[in-house]
């Protein structure tokens, strides 16, 4: 009866590290951002599955804050996205943003 | 096999496979509605993990509020033109293994995790504990416990509001400002070269109407 602890971080792993490669390998700022949600959410499955298993609810507490900043984040962050793409580059590939680059 | 096991494995795969979907797809569109098919998919592993309203509260925010936020930002902007170049970076011989090690590393965690914890090998069982996870218990730990934290999200709320309508809505204030002032300069320098005599494009044509 249940699901072991092992499956929750596995699919965790493999979630966040889906979300990592999107990071990394992809152009799109648009799909970036996406993929740090799918990040976010795989965090979020490790710490309800931890909640769950130490029987303490303070994990829960943990995630619903998480979900507060994501939520934000998710607002400024496409907000910043629309601002760049209309008034500094018509482009949504991230190397076309590389004012910082050295 | 039990129920449940069964029922997380189904949810695990859907899951998974959207989540490829999200990083690999070349239209943003489609990996918004994936985003959304991952995130319906953990909620129902929240509800397994007696986190209910989680759940809840993930579907609500996620694939209510985030998810239509990023394709509102999608029709606000021609995604169509960035599916024309190449998708991925050009890093991806070093990326990739990165990637890999990070995830054997972390599976191993996940396999190994009684044995390099110490703790016991548990079942998240949901009959251990029936009210664990359901409004009553959170609100009692979010209106106890965290009740500063609680309150400070609000306030990033509200930080996050007022950055989303500042960033987006005085861009475009400074655009017409921009083209106002590209236009008065325009005029000004087109009474300058009249007034001054000089040579311009636009004397010849006005002699030949004379």
């Amino acid at each position: 009866m249940g699901v072991p602890l092992n499956y929750a971080l596995a699919l965790s792993a493999v979630l966040f590290v889906t979300g990592l490669a999107g990071v990394i390998l992809r152009r799109n700022i648009l799909i970036i951002f996406m993929s740090i949600e799918l990040m976010l959410n795989a965090t979020n499955l490790q710490l309800i599955a931890f909640s769950r298993y130490f029987g303490n609810v303070n994990g829960q507490i943990f995630v619903f804050f998480v979900l507060v900043v994501a939520a934000a984040e998710a607002a400024i962050g496409l907000a910043i996205i629309v601002s760049l793409v209309r008034h500094y580059k018509d482009s949504l590939m991230g190397d076309d943003f590389n004012l910082l680059k050295g | 096999m039990s129920v449940s096991e069964g029922v997380f494995i189904a949810l695990a795969a859907v899951a998974v496979v959207s989540g490829l979907n999200v990083v690999l797809r070349r239209n943003p569109v489609h990996s918004a509605i994936f985003l959304a098919f991952t995130i319906v998919c953990l909620a129902g592993i929240f509800v397994l993990l007696n986190a209910q309203f989680i759940a809840a509260s993930e579907v609500i925010i996620y694939a209510g509020a985030i998810i239509v936020l990023f394709l509102f930002t999608m029709m606000l902007l021609d995604v169509r033109g960035g599916m024309l170049t190449h998708q991925f970076q050009n890093q991806t011989g070093v990326a990739a293994p990165v990637a890999v090690l990070i995830l054997v590393c972390l599976l191993g965690v996940a396999i190994g995790v009684s044995t390099i914890t110490g703790l016991p090998a548990g079942n998240l069982s949901p009959a251990e504990a029936a009210n664990f996870g359901t409004v009553q218990t959170l609100g009692d730990a979010l209106y106890r416990s965290f009740l500063l934290p609680f309150e400070l999200a609000s306030l990033v709320l509200t930080v996050g509001l007022v950055g989303a309508i500042g960033l987006a809505g005085r861009g475009a204030e400074d655009k017409e400002e921009q083209e106002r002032i590209q236009e008065a300069e325009q005029f000004d320098a087109h009474i300058r070269s009249t007034e001054g005599g000089t040579l311009e494009p636009e004397e010849p044509v006005a002699a030949g109407h004379h």
